[in-house]
């Protein structure tokens, strides 16, 4: 069956010509011999060769390109790209790591190094390795990924990792998969965010996390420091956690959940378990921060000019950002030789106006 | 009749990026599936003379200005996906602000530029982009340029006209960037829809061209306040912070003396103080356009385009920072 694959290998001269706008002569020309036709046809053809992804791959195509222009049309032979791995984000969630996603690549262009987005989902992440690493295929070459965040982009980080590609993770839960990371350990801002908690005065705080891999770890951190400053035992009923899928409606309910349990103050681990507090206070007609003090976990997209400017527990992106690309481009230069690195970051509290000593309730 | 991949597609009931996987033999398809979509081409009688071939690993350009809008961040990050769908590779350089990003882009070998903004870009590579309804721009003589939506910013205008006309304004202002084809555009439609129009005002003292930013915002609406301005159309999410922003701290209260309209909702406007009436666009509509002009353009759909591109027309989100005109 397999020998009667439709398949295609070759691309035909009436396409080049027909994508370049020029006759199939002057395109069978341009190719044979980039003299004979004028060099507006010529740089037409050539970039037809390119949106064609034929560059280099039509036997005769590969001298007319080559000396056509210095620079090389399509190809980008020698320049590196370094792959931005992110999981992606399904419509209408809140994507936690855009602001990093974002001071990384204008560092990188910064730096004249071209980023190449990658979005993982975990029923495509096979494809996604191939089309990466296949530059075999034409197209540029990859050398190095940044892996932000967990879940598919994870998954894909360590099948990459496999076939030797540098990598360097940033994320917020730790794993013993060998690959070089910044863990970003938020159990020392929920610490900091309890303890500006119970300093105004709260003593029912409730907890939000997403269910994910960094859920346990932010969950034990939690009770163990409301069980060390504010004495209790940090039992479910003192110290109450909700967990909530992804999504603003499962940011709803958890948020409504941390109400009935009289809580006056929530910490909440997500940017869409934030927006949900925001959206069930609305619901209930409750006034943030006098009714219900909120503090975040994380990347709040507009936090400070929302109505209340939210508190958040926040890294410094611009630093991770920073030895992120330091890192790997060293893993990059270093080859086989690279040293495995690993750094803990622990975030700031960045104080607005979402928190303040419990009024009523 | 020729068959086409989409019709392959339907007819063996897989997306057309599996379709393209099959016939490149690339990525992983199961088994069930190849047999499917094979079972398929050989029922329609498909033929290898359509112009798609092994689909080759290029890389493609997807990009916003920078400080984009969240409407812009929206529309690329779906014409991404969709096109890492087809195993493109997908990069995302900021342009207009800066050109430096772009050039690296093109240089690492990107073959084409999908972009959200309305600023001619004067690529070597095809720029498929959005423009203005009636906007008459010259094709650039590279013809590089691919215009795959129309943005009906006319039509936009006489929404929010309408709204702030039916409660009672009059007197409305407008706040945009003091650079790009939108803020072009945008005046353009204001001075040619404005309910004002022809009482013999001059309509240039109600608009303020200011940077994209907070300050800019602030500064604008407290201007435009003194105008005597009692409704503002303001173009971009950080001057409609910034103008509530302003209007808090001189003690204004929104809406009662002044109602503010948005331009792109975003999940924030649902939570500024108060919350933002926005005019709405449709992400998912203009994703489409850009992404089948796109792979159009690639040759990796062949279905062809319809000959003029859609026209999108903003809608009305009505919230609470507008209200009925004090006498």
């Amino acid at each position: 069956m397999s020998e009667h694959l439709p398949e295609h290998r070759h691309v035909r001269l009436a396409e080049i010509a027909g994508t370049a706008g020029v006759s199939k002569a002057t395109a069978s020309r341009a190719l044979r011999d980039p003299e004979s036709v004028s060099a507006a046809s010529s740089a037409k053809v050539r970039q037809a060769l390119a949106i064609l992804g034929a560059a280099g791959q039509t036997p005769y195509a590969e001298s007319g390109t080559r000396e056509g222009s210095g620079a090389g049309a399509g190809s980008g032979a020698g320049s590196s790209l370094i792959a931005l791995i992110k999981p992606a984000v399904s419509a209408g969630n809140v994507d936690p790591y855009s602001r990093l996603a974002e001071i990384l690549t204008n560092r990188m262009f910064g730096l004249g190094i071209a980023v190449v987005h990658i979005e993982a989902i975990a029923e495509r992440n096979e494809a996604l390795l191939e089309t990466i690493l296949g530059s075999e295929h034409g197209g540029p070459t990859i050398s190095g990924a940044v892996v932000v965040g967990g879940g598919a982009a994870g998954v894909l980080a360590g099948m990459l990792a496999e076939r030797g590609l540098p990598l360097i993770r940033i994320s917020n839960a730790r794993h013993d998969d060998g690959i070089s990371r910044i863990y970003l350990d938020a159990t020392g801002g929920i610490e900091t965010a309890v303890a500006h908690l119970v300093h105004l005065g709260h003593k029912r705080i409730g907890l939000a996390v997403l269910r994910d891999s960094a859920a346990p770890a932010r969950i034990a951190g939690f009770r163990r420091s409301m069980a060390g400053i504010l004495h209790i035992p940090a039992t479910r009923d003192q110290a109450p956690v909700v967990e909530a899928a992804g999504g603003a409606m499962a940011g709803v309910a958890a948020a409504e959940e941390l109400l009935d349990l009289r809580c006056t103050a929530v910490i909440a681990c997500a940017p869409s378990l934030s927006f949900g507090m925001l959206e069930a206070a609305q619901r209930l007609r409750l006034d943030v921060p006098r009714d219900l003090s909120l503090l975040t976990v994380g990347d709040v997209p507009d936090a400070d000019v929302v109505q209340p400017p939210l508190s958040q527990v926040v890294y410094d992106w611009a630093t991770v950002a920073q030895s992120a690309i330091d890192e790997i481009r060293e893993m990059i230069a270093a080859g086989d030789a690279r040293v495995h690195v690993d750094y803990t970051v622990d975030p700031d509290l960045v104080l607005r106006a979402s928190a303040v000593p419990p009024q009523r309730r | 009749m020729k068959v086409t991949l989409d019709e392959v597609a339907a007819r063996a009931g897989v997306s057309l990026a599996t379709v393209s996987r099959v016939l490149g033999r690339r990525g992983a398809v199961a088994e069930s599936t190849r047999a499917k979509v094979l079972e398929a081409m050989s029922e329609l009688g498909y033929s290898r003379s359509t112009l798609l071939h092994d689909a080759p690993r290029r890389l493609v350009a997807v990009s916003a200005p920078g400080n984009p809008e969240h409407w812009q961040v929206q529309v690329c990050t779906r014409v991404a996906k969709a096109l890492q769908d087809h195993d493109l590779l997908v990069t995302r350089p900021l342009v207009e602000t800066d050109p430096e990003p772009l050039q690296t882009a093109i240089e690492a070998g990107a073959v084409a530029l999908v972009t959200t903004t309305m600023t001619s870009l004067n690529t070597e590579i095809p720029c498929i982009r959005v423009a203005e309804q009636s906007a008459t721009e010259e094709v650039s003589e590279a013809g590089t340029e691919v215009i795959a939506a129309r943005l009906d910013l006319g039509g936009g205008m006489t929404t929010a006209f309408e709204h702030l006309r039916a409660i009672g304004h009059r007197r409305i202002g407008l706040i945009c960037n003091d650079s790009g084809e939108l803020a072009v555009q945008l005046i353009r439609r204001f001075l040619a829809e404005h309910p004002a129009r022809n009482l013999g005002l001059n309509l240039e003292d109600w608009i303020s061209r200011v940077p994209k930013s907070f300050s800019g915002g602030s500064r604008a609406v407290l201007e435009l306040k003194d105008a005597t301005c009692t409704a503002v159309i303001v173009q971009s999410a950080l001057q409609l912070h910034g103008a509530l922003h302003g209007l808090r701290n001189r003690h204004l209260q929104v809406p009662r003396d002044m109602s503010v309209v948005g331009f792109g909702d975003s999940p924030t406007m649902k939570f500024t103080g108060p919350p933002a009436t926005v005019l709405g666009l449709d992400v998912e509509g203009l994703s489409n356009a850009l992404i089948d002009a796109t792979l159009q353009t690639l040759r990796i759909s062949t279905t062809g385009l319809p000959s003029v591109p859609p026209v999108f027309r903003p809608r009305l989100v009505a919230r609470t920072s507008t209200t009925a005109a004090r006498q």
